[in-house]
């Protein structure tokens, strides 16, 4: 994830460096406390981060044995700590990060723009959101008020027909709504696969790029998220 | 004769955390050697505007950038360990 913006008026976020208490080798990844007994910040998980600082902007390997040349064991993380930040994170397909986002073809056709049909089971992405990836809607994107083993239904049209062949994306929320989501394996990207959560507590999201065919939507799109439970925000 | 040694422990996630919080560099420490160790290491630094003027030249041979996304930051500066609220927030440069 990376660091977008600040929900606040400053435009300068705060940051500040800690001892790890694991090796951490990738950037952008949310760091919370470490627990009882360990040397430092550790890395979040998947659906949970309790406490959350932010993410980091840089790696760091824990060293635990003190050095031959007398050198300074101590490996730090730079965190943006700050309670407002907000933070943008890719979609991905999948659990690995990068993965394309599935298509979703429409094979019925709907001529008032309220449901996509394709074949597909929409229950885990009811209250979710669903955009147009080409087609007649590319970029438009709606919630799905209704997700079945048969359709997506949004309550307001999309406002062309959706055709035999127009393509959509799927994710698993719906900005505003009181959802949270679940991290890539290496907690760097949102799995839009993942079912529409409302208990994990870890990052909410507030707004979205949902990108169509000509904005490279199945690799391109992004969430924005705030720390649901920031260790220094009202809820820490 | 006995000696009782009472640790008070860290038991809060705060608590935790603030034992964990970088204190920067040692006294005995020059600022420019912990620098040129910090960027060996391929840490992410924070610099005040002064600090930053003066070392430009070694940050840009050691391929160290600002990010588009993040430029400046609030923070304690690596160099002379002051507080600066508009920082330099630099990263190597594969990073950024």
């Amino acid at each position: 994830m990376r660091f977008a913006y600040l929900l606040s008026s400053n435009s300068t976020p705060w940051a500040m460096k800690y001892q790890v208490g694991e090796s951490i080798a990738d950037v952008g990844v949310p760091i919370i406390p470490g627990g009882s007994g360990e040397e430092g910040v550790t890395k979040a998980t998947t659906t949970a981060a309790a406490n959350c600082l932010g993410c980091n902007e840089d790696t760091a390997t824990i060293v635990t044995t003190q050095q031959t040349d007398n050198s300074d064991p101590e490996r730090t993380v730079s965190v943006i700590v700050d309670p407002n930040a907000v933070w943008e994170a890719t979609l991905s397909g999948g659990a690995t990060s990068g993965t394309a986002l599935t298509l979703y073809e429409e094979n019925t056709g709907n001529t008032d723009g309220l449901i996509v049909t394709t074949g597909a089971d929409f229950s885990n992405f009811d209250e979710g959101a669903i955009w147009g990836f080409d087609g007649n809607n590319p970029g438009i994107a709606r919630k799905i008020i209704t997700g079945d083993a048969t359709n997506a239904d949004v309550g307001i049209p999309f406002p062309n027909d959706i055709a035999i062949g127009d393509n959509f994306l799927i994710a698993p929320f719906w900005p505003s709504e009181v959802q949270y989501v679940q991290l890539t394996s290496d907690l760097t990207q949102v799995d839009a696969s993942a079912a529409v959560d409302t208990n994990n507590n870890n990052f909410i999201p507030i707004d979205a790029k949902f990108r169509g065919q000509g904005d490279d939507g199945r690799t391109k799109s992004a969430v924005l998220l705030v720390a649901a439970d920031h260790m220094f925000g009202h809820g820490g | 004769m006995t000696a009782t040694i009472t640790l008070e422990k860290n038991r809060t996630p705060r608590q935790r955390l603030a034992a964990s919080a970088y204190q920067g560099r040692h006294a005995a420490v020059t600022a420019g050697s912990h620098l040129f160790d910090l960027m060996a290491l391929g840490k992410a630094l924070i610099l005040c505007p002064d600090a930053y003027r003066k070392l430009k030249p070694e940050l840009q041979r050691h391929g160290y950038q600002q990010k588009p996304n993040l430029p400046r930051v609030r923070g304690k500066c690596d160099a002379t360990k002051q507080f600066a609220p508009n920082a330099y927030f630099l990263v190597k440069g594969e990073a950024a």
